[in-house]
Formats: C-alpha cells, structure tokens, sequence
C-alpha cells in the first residue's frame, strides 16, 4: 500500500486504482464525520458517496502538501451545507449574533434556573443520547462547527479554512452553538421530565 | 465577578482561552456560586460527551467503496470532466453540433465550425449559412470578428445554448453530462481516452461553444479524404484566467479586440447567470504572442485565477482518425439514402474536431473566464 501522498499523485495523474485506496483509506473518517452531520447511515452514506466523487472531480486542484484527509472533510462538510441549505429551499441563517430574546444576557436565566436542571441528573447513557439527538435538532452551521471542533478536534484554524469564514466568526459561531446546544438540551430533558 | 462575566469566562476557558489571572478570577467566583460551577461542569461534561462521540470507532458501510468506484467508473466514460480544456471545448462543440444536426434547421448550418479561425473545406455549402464579414486577418489567420455582434449567428440551429451539451453552471462550477448524442460520435472516442487527461478541475470545464461567427464552417467530407496518422507530437497549451470585470460587455469587446490585434482566433460561449453572470471566451494564439495576450487579457479586469496545462493531443487524435476514416468508409458504402445523411453528419463532427486539433496544435489557446463583480 502506498501513502497517501503517493497515491494523491497518482489518482492527480487519472489512475483510478489510486484514488480507489485512497477511498479505502479514508471512508471511516468520511463516513464517521457524514454519520456525525446527518445523523442517519442512508444518508451518511449518500453524502460519503458524494463527497468522494466531489473530491475526485477536484483533485486537479489538491495541492498535495496539504492533508488529504482535511481536504476531504472540509469537501464533505461543504457539501453538506449546501446541501442543507438547497433542500431547506432558504439562504443559510448564521446565528452569530446574539439572539434577539437575550438581551439581558443568553446564559443568566439558565443560570439562575440551574436549580434543579434537569440535565445534571442525567446518567451517562442518557445524556450522551441527548447529545446526540440535540446535536442533530441544531441549525446546520452550529452542527458543522461543533462537530468539526467538538467531534473531529480540529483547530479554530482549519475550521476557519474549511468553513471558508474568520476565525473570530469560528469562535462566536462555536460560542453560539455550545449555548444553542446547552439550551436545546435542557428544554428537551425538562420536556422528557414532563411527559 | 458577576455570573454574567462569569459565562462569558465559562466559554472561553473551555477552549482553554483564559489566562492565569482570568482563570483564577473565575475560579473565585465559582467557589462561591453553585449556579456557575453547575454550569460550568454542565458544558465540560458537554464537551467531554462530544469528544467521546469522536473517539467512537465507525466503520464505513462495506459497500460504501464499491459503490463509490462504480459511480467513477461510468462516470469516466460519460462526462468530460475529465478531459483537459481544449479537448472539452471541442468535445463539447462536436455534441452541440450533433444536437443542431439532429433538428430540422438543417446539418449545415449546425457545421460552422466552433471557432478555431480555419476555413475548412466547403463541398457543398448551403444557402441559408449566412456569410460572415471578415474584419481583417492577421499572421495569416481569420481574425475574429466583432463577437458582440455576431452572437445570434453564432448559434445558427437557434438551439437553446444553455441546454447545449458540456454546459457550464457557473454556480457549481461543474459542466454538466453530455446529452444523449454521444453514441458513435466522437465523444465516445473522447471517452475512452480519459486516462490520457488531466484530473478534471471543474474550473477548467468550458461551457459549450457558441462560435464567434468566424466564417468558417465545414461539411461532410468526399471520398478520398482519408487523414494520415501523425505520428509526432501534438502538443497544445492552454491557459484558463479568470478575472471579474465591471461590465460584461465592455470586457468582451475589448478582449476581441486584443486578441484581434495579434491574430488569435476567438470564440464565445453563451453567459451563464446563476448568482453571478459569467462569459467564457477562448482565443487561439500563436505561442510566442500568447504570453502579451495573457498580460492583456488580465489588465481587463482583476485576475484570481490563472491555471496552464500542456497536453500532447496525438494519442485521442489518432483514435479518432480511425474512426473518422472507419465513417467515411460506411457513409461510402451506404446505399440508404438516410443513413448516408446520417454518417455523414457524423464524420463532419469527427472532421471538425480533428481540424480543431490540428489547428491548436503548437499553439495556445486561452480560455477567459469574466465574471460580473
């Protein structure tokens, strides 16, 4: 087997077989991050697929110094949010202000309605469930950048370049989505509660 | 510390950006209130839970390879992604043409060849193909003419160009599949030789070709016609530059212009509007002036893209001799009067492209991409 450099240049030069390698050696990590975004092994499959056969069509414009495996998720992610945003028939919605009903502040009412929260008697099993389930109720570019940064552990800089936005948007995005999430989360397990 | 600064403290130290001090101050504060502390365990455990979820091992579907594999797989042998610029653009000229000649606007007029500033044999040319003025030439070779007037010419059959084969959508950047033509037309050829291209940047795809009424136009070849195999090198350079403009037209203009000043034939393909208006304009140039028209060329707009290949062409030229000699053979032999109409309407796609080659080869051809800013 060759390393992925090496086979990077030779699919670049249409060996078929060489991309089909790098295929092998990369679908965990696509199909891991597509399963991630989706949430669902049909259509993290079909966004695999895709993704894979986008990065094939572009692989005349791979600067092989860069990492094949980055590049290929930040193909992923990118078709995803497109098409996210085409089947949602909308233009995509950053939610990197604040939100309009904070204005005294997102974070002080949970605060202060932290007695009590649900979300802290949670078992292990549950609460990764939740995170789980909330993490897919998000707005796309609140997925996207938490799971790039949370889930796949990239740094602010290369979601920045796979995201194609600043890195101060990368860190007010990620903000917003972690509160996003901790709200979301503590609405669903008071609703759970409940019922 | 407030409990409001103290969240926004809770934020940046789980992405450990506090500093000692800061960290400290929170901690402080978090000492004496329960609400913060909750919360802050509350977005580590968040964090923790997330990280674990990435830590997971997932296995790809088995299929998952397969299936990728054989969507390329066909995919190689019907889209001209894969084909470098200029085989594309005379690929994608040929299926056009196909598509003309299959209407009732007649097989002639759907012959013009896709701009390469060659005058090609002319057996029978047909009244209805209106004579295009020449402006002048230079070094020997048909010089454009003024493209913005000629572009309802320049799509004789009256076909919809935007629906025409190897389209560009400017708004994936992707040429589109070829349209249903292809069989036993020289894309089939083309098709077969994808392993001789380049790995298909979809910025270099070449929207299908609208020819700049450069007079030219060919028909199905006599008998006796028959090509010789070359058996030297047929290289072709080819530039893509984009730039963005402020108006459309003006650069337009003003690139036929250039390139007429220094002899290069050019061609204009139909605007594509999906957010931004794009044209595409190709110009073939001599090798020794191209480097002046490229520095002209980007001094109409703001360049942000520039990409050169070099292509040795001979390998999908002599298959597509072949073939085209192999047409010429049948449409002779043909006793059917329609079917000889018929191969004769394919040997004259074969002969066009074949002319194209032959006419780039050892020149340059550069491929303008102007795009509204």
């Amino acid at each position: 087997m060759h390393d992925p450099k090496t086979l990077v240049l030779k699919a670049q030069s249409n060996d078929l077989g060489a991309f089909e390698e790098l295929v092998n050696l990369y679908q965990n990590k696509v199909y891991g991050l597509c399963l991630h975004l989706t949430g669902n092994p049909d259509d993290a499959q079909d966004l695999a697929q895709e993704a894979f056969i986008r990065a094939y069509k572009a692989l005349g414009r791979f600067r092989n110094e860069a990492d094949f495996g980055t590049w290929i998720h930040r193909i992923t992610v990118n078709v995803w949010l497109n098409l996210q945003r085409k089947n949602n028939g909308r233009k995509p919605v950053y939610l990197d202000e604040p939100y309009p009903s904070d204005k005294s502040g997102g974070l002080q009412r949970e605060v202060a309605a932290l007695d009590g929260d649900p979300l802290q008697a949670l078992e292990e099993k549950e609460f990764r469930g939740l995170v789980r389930t909330t993490l897919l109720g998000l707005s796309e570019e609140h997925r996207a950048v938490l799971v790039l940064r949370e889930i796949e552990g990239y740094s602010y800089e290369e979601v920045s370049r796979m995201l194609n936005c600043s890195l101060g948007t990368v860190k007010s995005r990620l903000s917003r989505a972690r509160e996003a999430m901790r709200r979301e989360m503590t609405k669903r397990s008071r609703e759970a509660g409940e019922a | 510390m407030d409990c409001r600064k103290a969240e926004y403290y809770i934020r940046q130290r789980l992405d450990q950006l506090l500093s000692e001090e800061e960290n400290a101050a929170l901690e402080q504060h978090l000492a004496c209130c329960e609400a913060c502390a909750g919360e802050l365990a509350l977005q580590e455990r968040l964090s923790m839970t997330l990280r674990e979820l990435g830590r997971e091992e997932i296995q790809a579907p088995p299929a998952l390879s397969s299936l990728i594999m054989n969507n390329l797989r066909p995919q190689r042998r019907s889209t001209l992604a894969w084909l470098p610029v200029a085989w594309r653009k005379a690929v994608a000229a040929a299926a056009t043409l196909l598509l003309l000649a299959s209407g009732s606007a007649g097989v002639m007029n759907g012959l013009k060849l896709a701009g390469n500033g060659n005058n090609i044999v002319m057996e029978s040319p047909t009244p209805n193909v209106a004579a295009v003025p020449e402006p002048g030439s230079a070094g020997g070779t048909t010089a454009p003419v003024d493209v913005a007037s000629n572009d309802n010419e320049a799509n004789p059959g009256g076909s919809d160009p935007g629906n025409a084969p190897g389209t560009i959508s400017p708004e994936t950047g992707e040429a589109d599949k070829p349209g249903g033509n292809q069989i036993s037309s020289p894309l089939a050829v083309a098709q077969n030789h994808q392993q001789t291209g380049n790995s298909g940047s979809p910025e270099g795809d070449i929207p299908a070709a609208e020819p700049a009424g450069n007079g030219t136009g060919i028909s199905a070849p006599g008998p006796g016609s028959d090509r010789v195999l070359l058996s030297d090198e047929m290289k072709v350079t080819s530039t893509v530059l984009k730039i963005t403009v402020d108006d459309l037209t003006t650069a337009r203009t003003r690139a036929a212009s250039l390139a007429a000043g220094v002899g290069a034939a050019t061609q204009v393909f139909p605007e594509q509007t999906s957010g931004k208006t794009v044209l595409v304009m190709r110009f073939t140039v001599d090798s020794d002036k191209a480097p002046y028209l490229t520095e002209v060329l980007s001094g109409l707009g703001t360049p942000f893209h520039r990409q050169d290949e070099k292509r040795d062409l001979l390998p999908l030229y002599n298959e597509t001799k072949v073939q085209y000699n192999e047409l010429l053979e049948r449409r002779d032999a043909a006793t059917d009067s329609g079917e000889r109409r018929q191969l004769e309407i394919q040997a004259a796609s074969y002969k066009q492209l074949l002319d194209a080659w032959e006419e780039e080869a050892g020149k340059q051809v550069i491929n303008l991409w102007l795009e509204n800013k």
